[in-house]
């Protein structure tokens, strides 16, 4: 009897794990921006996990990458970077990426400390290819 | 309005001059409404440009320091900044340098302690409200700062254990930390030890105190450090009561006061034309972030300091720091970005951009204090003179400005305008 | 305690207690052609040697010339007669009792041991950079291998008892402290190795401009706790304490005009002291010149000549890549890659990517650049951090032309480090991408660490091999005419030219150009390119000319025209390297006076340009004020 109460409890467990979806990053009214991919392999969508993003202030980012013919998640390695081109340096920290589930990150500590034009790249990365997705951000 | 060839010559002349008249007319017309229409735009960008200091917000929390907020923590704390006993030749306390009449700087070039030191003293005012503490950044909270002045030789030239007998031995102070703290933490050394032990700093050469720290069991040196975190700690509490309160522009910006035709000129100068809130951004004047911005060494030699790229090895493994042992949040976004800093050859000596609040208080200037004046800062600014490229050198934020006289002079204006109205220590 | 006590104190003692910071000039000896090696010795080496006189004197080593030569009282430079059939000696080293040269060439290290000559190392080193010698053992290294060895003289055969694996190693260096320091050239590093290069191993330095950073760091030298760097990019010598790593300072003045001198350094190759400490040699291969300093003293103060009116705004490296519309080249010292349209005229710099514009930091040490024809795509490989990457660069013709910091995009990059062939096999060592050939269907990759061509896509997809001739020691740049590879092999003073086959005795050794007067060796090629007609040009930066050869299939080797002379005005080329075609025509990157000059397709001269200025007139002698700048 207790084995079978066991197995039931195991069962109803993975039943509850196989049901549930990747861990949602806290609910934003963020918008996603998305774009492909440099040749085409994934869609690539970000978003500020709350509302914008400041100047000179940690954010942290909301990252889903795609297969761009399939929609599904795909599995790879994912970075994120931002720099500014036009002054010729990129941001100070590297942001800590925790992988939520396939293709779905969390950067956390990006920063941007300066007005201007920012491109923001973030790097899907399969074995030894990586494709980039950018993405132009003006900090007002 | 296309005139028929077939008019007569005369009528097409008398056409032609009214058409012409009607032209300068409207030529002028709209000459003057787009000159209307451009000074209205300016109108509407300056008042844009200042709103964000109409709303300038608290002091942020400090979520590293549980007792950041508590006056009694803070009590404590002012009795420490003044107290020249924790220094060697108990001489030198933390107000020798940052002077709270002299809006807590000490007006030379180089700080002087113990000994001189190599950087000039930056004023404490509004330090609560910067990510980074001291030119190089080397501590990411402002209780963690004073860890290291008081057991560097040329500041403070102390050392922690003696800091702490000093304040359990001492019935004043004892009797400001039990407030604040309770009871002292188990495992420290006698009253009566007087050894001076301290840890290694990261690059310096072994001494008798480091020394003398490595002999301690390892209970006593934790008990040591867990008073001397809630003293910096409580100097920190105490510092946050020193702010960098509104100034005139602030309150030029709520419609409280008005600035000078000069000073308003000043500021679209600094905002939108020399555009120096590049990096001197936000309502705190500062991106919080480095840059180098090409000054030649001493004397005209070659850059020695290494600003930036110094600091970062020593931040990621101190121990005070938001990420290590001794801080209330070790999880959170201060700790995060400390583990994430690129260490990265081109942060050689960039040096944090300061807040101009109360700058015109705070000469002389930059990193090393070589500039006496604001006058001089803007004069540098201005034509990049003797900035050195260090050759490659690949950050390209700064443009020589090519200001006239008075444009200079009413940057100067503004910067002056960014005074506190207070500025005195609270009681 | 006390022992420790005593050993810090001679430690100390044996440590940068006179490491001189600063130097001032002295004098400099000009036309010493590929002056890269320098060493001083003794009287009775001198004596050994066959040199006349007594005291010490200094050697000079000519990569151009293959000759050693000494520098007389008169400092008139003469060659040693005894020291013949030297292939190119690139490097030297010496104690009181023997003198060791790298021969580049020869894949060999020659040792003259009083009346005795030896070699060591053959069959086994491919590329030797650099050598030093420590009682019995003698350290070379080799940046076609990789490697650092260290050959033990008192051992069996000469054998080899540690090696070191690195990128481009550069330099070596025995100190008085019993430690091996040796360079990376492309990590921009250095690494002090214990117990005499056998034991552990320290790394000092990144790249960069600032103190303790280096930018190509080349021929190491230590004497008396310090350690002297010929710090390449960075157009200056570096002092580091032998015992901790620390740096010291710097001195050497920037030399920002070609041909400068007077104390002003322009990537140095190699340095040496003399006996005392007090006088320092600097070979400046890229000046044919050789200066000497005296140390000490105090901090040179500059003298305004080193900025202004003539300064260079462009230092164009050995990379090159042309196709469409899309020119790239490259600058060493910034790591940037500058993009021009060359629809425009003079071409117009209308993207940089790694050092001011995009991707600051990137490419530490970019080895290869292509262009993909027709699409706006080029191709960016770095030694260092072992990438391959693909950028777009659109340029939009409906605007008028203007320099976007957000022109480039980065598409797709292959760590090289991770790269595997088809079968899942690892290459021997990390491909290090020297040069890049595209078509329409294929991206070619020369990887000179392996010595083979990788075949992608032009998504980098990995599909072939083909592997060099098995005599081949060196690869530098390659083109493809037809169904054949022409790849420059410098070391071996040769062309290789083969077909499109994975066997590698399909290539032909060409060691000489043919021309109606006769052959023309090959002294030092460097670039060879395609034009549009598939006719081959190749440039020799040791004569310092380009000779486009005729048109023939098979590739033909028959000089059709001789283009250039030594010098600094139109059609001249001081140090020529890379080439690539463009239009009809083609473009030589002349990197001794920092331009590239544009050839049309019968090999006449039609433009010289760097940022900022260009000739359509060609200047001569007689007319050298004229022309038509921007």
């Amino acid at each position: 009897m207790r084995r079978v109460g066991a197995a039931f409890l195991f069962a109803v467990i993975c039943a509850c794990f196989m049901a549930c979806d990747d861990p949602q990053v806290a609910s934003s009214d963020a918008k996603w921006e998305r774009a492909a991919s440099a040749d085409g392999t994934y869609w690539v969508d970000w978003r500020v996990v709350v509302g914008v993003i400041p100047i000179a202030d940690p954010f942290d980012v909301e990252i889903r990458v795609t297969n761009y013919k399939t929609g599904a998640p795909v599995n790879v390695q994912c970075s994120i970077d931002a720099e500014m081109p036009e002054h010729g340096h990129g941001m100070n920290v590297i942001p800590n990426m925790q992988q939520l589930g396939p293709g779905h990150f969390l950067a956390k500590g990006m920063l941007l400390h300066m007005p201007g034009r920012w491109s923001i790249v973030i790097d899907a990365t399969d074995g030894a290819m990586t494709e980039r997705a950018q993405f132009l951000y003006l900090m007002p | 309005m296309m005139i028929p060839s077939t008019q007569p010559k005369r009528n097409s002349i008398v056409m032609r001059v009214l058409l012409f008249v009607c032209g300068v007319g409207i030529f002028v017309g709209v000459s003057h409404i787009t000159s209307l229409s451009t000074e209205k735009d300016a109108q509407l960008r300056l008042t844009k440009s200042l709103e964000p200091f109409a709303t300038r917000g608290a002091i942020p929390l400090d979520r590293t320091n549980r007792w950041a907020d508590d006056p009694k923590a803070a009590a404590f704390g002012s009795l420490l900044f003044h107290d020249l006993r924790f220094s060697s030749n108990a001489a030198v306390s933390c107000a020798t340098c940052h002077d709270p009449e002299r809006a807590f700087t000490d007006g030379v070039p180089l700080a002087v302690g113990v000994g001189t030191g190599k950087r000039n003293t930056p004023t404490v005012l509004g330090a609560a409200r910067q990510r980074w503490q001291t030119w190089d950044g080397r501590a990411d909270t402002l209780w963690s700062q004073a860890a290291e002045p008081i057991e560097a030789a040329a500041e403070m030239n102390f050392d922690r254990t003696s800091a702490v007998q000093l304040v359990r031995n001492d019935p004043t102070l004892f009797a400001a930390y039990s407030a604040a703290f309770g009871e002292m933490p188990l495992g420290l050394p006698p009253v009566e030890f007087t050894q001076r032990a301290r840890p290694l700093r990261l690059g310096a050469d072994m001494d008798e105190a480091s020394i003398a720290w490595d002999a301690l069991v390892p209970s006593r040196r934790a008990a040591i450090d867990e008073v001397y975190s809630r003293m910096v700690k409580s100097l920190g509490a105490f510092q946050r009561t020193l702010d960098a309160k509104a100034s005139r522009f602030d309150r030029h910006a709520r419609g409280d006061a008005q600035l000078t035709a000069a000073e308003l000129r000043g500021w679209v100068l600094f905002h939108e034309v020399a555009k120096c809130d590049q990096c001197h951004s936000g309502v705190e004047f500062t991106d919080g972030e480095f840059h180098n911005l090409g000054l030649p060494g001493a004397d005209g030699r070659l850059p020695d300091d290494s600003g930036r790229h110094g600091a970062i090895p020593k931040l990621k493994v101190d121990p005070y720091s938001s990420a290590g042992a001794f801080s209330d949040d070790q999880d959170g976004k201060q700790a995060t970005l400390v583990r994430g800093l690129k260490s990265d050859p081109e942060t050689w000596g960039q040096m944090r951009t300061p807040s101009l609040r109360n700058v015109a208080r705070t000469a002389p200037y930059m990193h090393d204090g070589r500039f006496a004046t604001l006058d001089a800062v803007v004069d540098f600014y201005n034509t990049l003179d003797g900035a050195v490229a260090l050759d490659h050198h690949r950050e390209a934020v700064l443009r020589p400005l090519g200001l006239t006289a008075e444009q200079k002079a009413d940057l100067v204006a503004f910067l002056r305008s960014l005074d506190s109205i207070e500025n005195s220590e609270p009681d | 305690m006390a022992l420790v006590s005593i050993l810090s104190l001679v430690s100390a003692f044996l440590g940068a207690q006179d490491c001189p910071a600063h130097a001032q000039p002295l004098w400099q000896l000009d036309r010493i052609d590929g002056a890269v090696g320098t060493t001083w010795i003794s009287a009775d080496l001198r004596s050994a040697l066959g040199i006349e006189g007594s005291g010490e004197v200094l050697l000079v080593s000519s990569g151009e010339t293959n000759t050693v030569q000494w520098i007389d009282d008169k400092n008139v430079a003469q060659k040693i007669e005894r020291l013949a059939n030297l292939q190119w000696p690139i490097a030297m080293a010496s104690d009181e009792e023997a003198l060791l040269v790298a021969e580049r060439g020869a894949g060999r290290i020659s040792i003259y041991h009083g009346s005795t000559q030896f070699t060591l190392g053959e069959g086994v080193l491919r590329t030797p950079s650099a050598v030093a010698a420590s009682g019995t053992l003698v350290a070379v290294a080799d940046d076609g291998l990789g490697e650092v060895l260290i050959f033990d003289l008192a051992a069996p055969n000469n054998a080899i008892v540690a090696r070191h694996a690195g990128t481009r190693p550069a330099g070596v260096a025995f100190d008085e402290l019993g430690n091996l320091w040796w360079s990376d050239a492309a990590q921009h590093r250095l690494h002090c190795v214990a117990d005499l290069g056998r034991g552990a191993t320290k790394p000092f330095g990144e790249r960069g401009s600032f103190p303790g950073q280096y930018t190509e760091p080349r021929a190491l030298f230590a004497r008396a706790g310090c350690v002297f760097v010929a710090d390449h990019l960075n157009h200056r010598i570096a002092i580091v304490d032998a015992k901790s790593g620390a740096f010291i300072g710097y001195w050497g003045m920037h030399a920002v005009v070609p041909r400068q001198g007077d104390g002003r350094i322009h990537y140095p190759d190699s340095i040496a002291l003399n006996h005392d400490g007090s006088i320092a040699a600097i070979a400046e291969g890229f000046e044919d010149r050789v200066q000497l300093f005296t140390t000490g003293g105090d901090a040179w103060v500059d003298d305004g000549l080193g900025s202004g009116k003539g300064a260079v705004s462009s230092h164009f490296g050995s990379e090159s890549a042309c196709g469409g519309d899309l020119l790239a080249l490259h600058e060493p010292e910034t790591g940037a890659v500058i993009l021009f349209d060359t629809a425009s005229v003079p071409p117009y710099n209308v993207a940089t990517v790694g050092a001011s514009g995009a991707s600051p930091g990137r490419y530490p040490s970019v080895s290869a650049l292509g262009v993909l024809p027709g699409m706006s795509n080029f191709v960016i490989a770095d030694e260092s951090r072992g990438l391959l990457d693909i950028w777009s660069c659109a340029i939009d013709r409906t605007k008028p032309l203007f320099w976007d910091a957000f022109g480039a995009r980065l598409m797709r990059s292959l760590d090289l480090t991770k790269f595997r062939y088809d079968d899942g096999s690892k290459p021997a060592r990390v491909p290090r991408i020297v040069d890049i050939h595209i078509d329409s269907a294929w991206i070619y990759a020369l990887d000179a660490a392996n010595l083979e061509i990788l075949v992608f896509t032009n998504t980098l997809a990995y599909s072939l091999r083909i592997p060099l001739p098995k005599d081949a020691r060196e690869a530098v740049e390659f083109c493809r005419i037809g169904d054949e590879f022409v790849i420059v092999d410098p070391a071996s003073a040769c062309l290789w030219v083969g077909g499109d086959s994975r066997n590698g005795d399909q290539w032909r050794k060409v060691t000489a150009l043919h021309s109606d007067d006769g052959e023309i060796p090959l002294v030092r090629p460097m670039g060879v390119c395609a034009t549009a007609s598939g006719a081959l040009v190749v440039s020799d930066s040791a004569r310092d000319q380009a000779f486009l050869c005729a048109l023939s299939s098979p590739t033909s080797t028959t000089i059709a025209r001789v283009i250039g002379e030594r010098g600094e005005l139109d059609e001249q080329f001081w140090l020529p390297l890379s080439c690539a075609p463009l239009g009809d025509g083609f473009m030589v990157v002349d990197r001794g006076n920092h331009r590239f000059e544009l050839f049309n397709a019968q090999g006449e001269w039609t433009l010289t340009t760097s940022l900022g200025r260009f000739y359509t007139r060609k200047r001569t002698p007689a007319t050298d004020t004229t022309g038509n700048e921007s």
